[in-house]
């Protein structure tokens, strides 16, 4: 118990003189047709909340609340896994900010860079004048020396107009299109592949698009690479509602809905929210300096 | 009239209404052929569409071409008369194309497409299956052409999007944001922290061992309004085993209660466990000019510390190479593991 005590007064010394300034942990900006604001405060990186582009609403919040890793190990070794999640507790501030607002390239690029243990992390927004908005991950360091892969999830509750009428359809490759009737989880390496996930507004017709990048492939840790959900009020801040961390063993997203519920057709009591997951493979022979960068584009159309 | 069995992959592309344009976009058929009869394979009503108009569309690298007639004519029936047409996709397990139509005049009407539904049946039964619920109605396809479905911009591949890193952007500028009057900060969340724990419901709680995990807005982003001071305080209580949720205004504690949650580390915990890594002797005098960090490991069914609060704390070089470890059950108050890293 004195042991506690001790180190109770040293961490909370500690917590002070760390959180000394006031800075921000949210905000708005106007940029290039798009109003947002944004957040640092869930723990889910920097967070995208209602956001228009050209006068249409399109996304409610779009996150990254975790990123999952897990490593190849050999017998008897132990290295995670780990649930990665970029927060005011690990973002390395800049100037006093947490959040960075670059212009270049005639992109608007709103990031922050983290620290995560040996890990060195860089989540990007990046918005184009067309609509586009491609999110990246880079990342970099050895938590231990051997392969590993790190699998950010990105959650978008999109609101196409209003938080009603929204449906999830998949594209293929080949040009079909579909809409997905209840809650599911799906790869993209299907065959003919997966092109795109998209939000359509059933009145209005508009969309938002999500394409994958070149984001590896799903794995047995991380099953995987879009799930579709009904939005439930506790999942905005809190996804995984178990002591367990939320995953089964066999990688699946367990959500507090994933029950199949009903998520279109686009109605009056259609709410949906797709999860994006990419998979980046980090080999160790690589060492800890090299950066990598995963991630899909979201097109608001 | 040359009856013809559909390929069941005419190709994609649709066209919901007319509004949409149809009318200006005349394009034929896949087939480029003449009048066609679509006959049913399930002996449902025969149907038939008129000419195509045009040339024959290429077809995009990307995208193909899957005729939906926005309207069909039809002649007798019941006023109310509709119909489904569905395109059985056998490449794709268990889904179909349905397109739903209502009566309107003279013509059935699309209404709605591009459904995706379970379909097991339909894809033994046939390529392509017509059905009006008025055996007696007549109906004639129009074809209708592609309307901009396939967005190529929404298509490119993210390869060729940007993905550089901040720092090597050139002529990046700061361009700064909007700030928001009376903005939560971290100040105040500090505040709100040290207000719960002064609290006697949220004692109760916590134990005697517990940390300050992180803050999460309260506020709905659906609603447009974000309410700056309405926070939720999560901590985790190691005397308990349990996450605490503390539901704030401000500096007074609305509600506090047990919830089930698997948290990050919190900084506190992590400030922590490194303190007790440096106790340990398996690491004394080899970390002193490293730099610390950590992580909690993540529980699954299998996890070495399943129901134990564990950091992975790491002693890493300026390249970020981990070159010490411990394992420090936060739970127990006890080194778990330390050494070196292989």
């Amino acid at each position: 118990m004195r042991i506690a005590a001790a180190l109770a007064v040293s961490t909370l010394v500690a917590l002070t003189s760390s959180h000394a300034s006031a800075q921000a942990t949210y905000g708005s900006k106007t940029w290039g047709g798009y109003t947002f604001g944004w957040s640092v405060d869930s723990n889910a990186g920097v967070s995208l909340q209602n956001v228009s582009y050209n006068g249409t609403h399109y996304i409610a919040k779009a996150s990254m609340p975790v990123i999952r890793v897990q490593y190849d190990l050999p017998p008897g070794m132990i290295c995670g896994p780990y649930m990665d999640r970029i927060g005011p507790a690990n973002i390395v501030l800049e100037n006093g900010e947490y959040v960075r607002f670059w212009e270049a390239g005639g992109q608007l690029v709103v990031w922050v860079r983290a620290q995560i243990s040996s890990y060195a992390l860089e989540q990007q927004w990046i918005f184009n004048s067309n609509g586009r908005i491609d999110s990246r991950l880079f990342s970099s360091g050895l938590q231990c020396s051997y392969n590993h892969r790190h699998h950010p999830y990105w959650r978008i509750d999109a609101d196409i107009g209003d938080s009603a009428n929204d449906e999830i359809r998949v594209r293929y490759t080949d040009g079909r299109i579909f809409y997905v009737p209840n809650e599911f989880n799906r790869n993209k390496l299907t065959s003919p592949a997966v092109a795109n996930w998209f939000f359509r507004d059933g009145p209005t017709g508009k969309k938002l698009t999500v394409t994958p990048g070149a984001d590896g492939s799903a794995d047995a840790f991380a099953g995987f690479d879009f799930y579709g959900r009904k939005y439930q009020s506790p999942t905005e801040h809190m996804p995984w509602a178990s002591n367990v961390g939320g995953f089964s063993d066999q990688g699946d997203l367990v959500l507090g809905s994933n029950n199949g519920e009903v998520i279109g057709p686009a109605g009056p009591s259609t709410d949906v929210v797709g999860w994006y997951v990419a998979h980046l493979l980090h080999l160790a022979s690589g060492g800890p300096s090299q950066w990598q960068a995963v991630g899909p584009s979201l097109m608001l159309h | 009239m040359k009856a013809i069995r559909p390929k069941p992959l005419l190709a994609l592309g649709l066209c919901l209404t007319s509004a949409l344009g149809c009318d200006d976009q005349k394009e034929p058929s896949a087939s480029g052929e003449g009048s066609q009869a679509i006959v049913s394979q399930c002996g449902l009503p025969m149907v038939s569409a008129p000419t195509a108009q045009g040339r024959a569309r290429p077809a995009l690298a990307t995208a193909m071409t899957l005729p939906v007639p926005a309207t069909i004519p039809v002649t007798g029936g019941a006023a109310d008369a509709t119909a489904t047409l569905v395109y059985s996709l056998p490449a794709d397990n268990n889904r179909a194309l349905s397109c739903r139509y209502k009566r309107n005049g003279a013509a059935l009407q699309l209404v709605d497409c591009d459904r995706e539904v379970d379909a097991t049946s339909w894809l033994e039964a046939s390529a392509v299956d017509l059905t009006v619920s008025d055996p007696r109605a007549r109906a004639s396809l129009t074809i209708c052409p592609v309307s901009g479905v396939v967005d190529q911009t929404s298509l490119r591949p993210t390869a060729e999007a940007s993905a550089v890193r901040a720092e090597q952007m050139p002529d990046a500028r700061n361009v700064g944001y909007d700030r928001v009057e009376g903005a939560l900060t971290t100040q105040d969340v500090l505040s709100y922290v040290a207000s719960a724990r002064a609290d006697e419901r949220v004692k109760a709680l916590l134990g005697e061992r517990n940390a300050f995990i992180q803050e999460l807005d309260a506020t709905d982003a659906k609603s447009g309004n974000r309410t700056s001071h309405q926070l939720k305080l999560i901590f985790f209580s190691h005397s308990n085993g349990r996450t605490v949720e503390v539901t704030m205004n401000r500096s007074s504690v609305v509600n506090a209660q047990y919830i089930q949650y698997f948290p990050p580390e919190g900084k506190e915990e992590i400030e922590q466990a490194i303190e007790l890594a440096k106790q340990d002797p398996r690491l004394a005098g080899r970390i002193n000019d490293l730099q610390s960090g950590g992580m909690a490991f993540q529980h699954t069914e299998n996890s070495a510390y399943l129901n134990h609060r564990v950091m992975d704390i790491r002693f890493y070089d300026a390249q970020l190479v981990s070159r010490y470890f411990a394992a420090v059950d936060l739970t127990d108050l006890k080194v778990q593991a330390a050494g070196a890293v292989q």
